[in-house]
């Protein structure tokens, strides 16, 4: 279950840092616009922290519901190697 | 003589192993048309493709008298001719009366097939407007050329997806295997990664078509605004940061599914006697 985990923290590490990029490429993109009015300078600002919340908020989403599947696949692994009552043998 | 229950549930893990579905999937089926009315009937023309189904020499006929000691055995592949077609398989299974069983799973099977094919197709061609988006941007050669092309991708892609989105409200409709409650907690699992991947999927898929919308708005009018830029690049990321999700649900749904996978191989097997475990009758 391990790699399970290691899955799911590499994968949310890996959509964050993909957010935050396109974050930087944005704030990128509004430095080295050229002829920028103060309503396109709005705009950017808003744009910029509207990304930057949606991938805070994405991403432990998206945690939570991997947690969730890892927690159901590792739930029945240590009942895996016990003998049922049915498979046990009877001694005559 | 009355089908047993363990029968009806070995008959569906050599369908479930034959067609590559989940075996859990199958067994809820069955367990929930053992409640139809027409139960009897259908379990007899069930045994009749179990007779098939076992290899010669053995039978599930129990002495009369005898207590049961049904054993489930270990599974067998139950080949399907390839060359037969699903209208014959249809056809042959409206035949045989297991009907509510065998034809609804071939069906469920092309619809599933097609919805794949659809979203497929619509996500090449997304690709395609993506690239020749980038391309417009980077070079003025050829754009109305690039630009009527992107439009037809576009449309394309859209009706596509709708296609693709028709499917997937036809395996709802059809209340098959996915909305019953999930018995085992691999399975619940694979039912949740699935179910999430396809939410973030649409969800991708409609950022996708807001960005190639405000695109092909904001550059009708010859130069790019900022208002249109920045739509379009807020759509694209999100677009783009779903279809990462949905990876990794994709990821979480193959493990998962390797594990009912092998759970019920388990399941099939016969029981192991451990040397230590004993349990003395009094």
């Amino acid at each position: 279950m391990k790699i399970q985990k290691r899955l799911s923290v590499y994968g949310t590490a890996t959509i964050l840092i993909a957010d935050m990029t396109s974050v930087c490429a944005l704030v990128r993109t509004w430095k080295t616009w050229e002829n920028v009015s103060i309503n396109d300078n709005t705009i950017f600002r808003w744009a910029t922290a509207l990304l930057f919340v949606v991938s805070v908020v994405i991403v432990p989403i998206v945690y939570i519901y991997c947690s969730k599947i890892d927690a159901s696949l590792s739930s029945n692994e240590d009942l895996k190697d016990k003998p049922k009552p049915s498979q046990r043998r009877t001694r005559k | 003589m009355i089908l047993q229950a363990k029968d009806i549930e070995l008959v569906a893990r050599n369908l479930a192993i034959a067609r590559e579905y989940p075996d859990d999937i199958v067994l809820n089926y069955t367990i929930k048309s053992l409640a139809r009315s027409d139960y009897k009937m259908v379990g007899r023309d069930i045994e009749n493709e179990l007779q098939e189904l076992r290899p010669a020499g053995q039978s599930s006929k129990r002495e009369s008298g005898e207590e049961s000691s049904f054993r489930p055995e270990r599974t067998f592949r139950f080949t399907i001719d390839s060359d037969e077609s699903q209208d014959k398989l249809i056809k042959r299974a409206k035949i045989s009366r297991v009907a509510s069983f065998w034809a609804v799973y071939v069906a469920s099977g092309t619809i599933r097939s097609g919805k794949r094919m659809a979203f497929n197709f619509s996500s090449l061609c997304a690709t395609l407007a993506l690239t020749g988006m980038f391309v417009c941007l980077l070079s003025d050669v050829n754009k109305a050329l690039i630009l009527v092309i992107n439009h037809i991708l576009l449309t394309l892609a859209a009706v596509s997806g709708l296609v693709g989105v028709l499917f997937l409200f036809k395996i709802r409709s059809a209340n098959l295997f996915f909305d019953e409650a999930a018995t085992t907690a691999e399975m619940s699992a694979y039912l949740l990664a699935r179910k999430t991947k396809n939410v973030w999927l649409i969800i991708s898929f409609f950022s996708l078509l807001v960005s190639f919308s405000s695109f092909c708005i904001s550059a009708q009018s010859g130069h790019l605004s900022v208002r249109g830029f920045v739509v379009s690049y807020g759509a694209l990321v999100l677009a783009l940061e779903c279809a990462l999700i949905a990876a990794l649900f994709q990821l979480k749904q193959g493990v998962a599914l390797e594990k009912v996978k092998r759970m019920t191989d388990q399941m099939c097997r016969p029981p192991i006697y451990h040397e230590n475990a004993v349990v003395v009758r009094a």
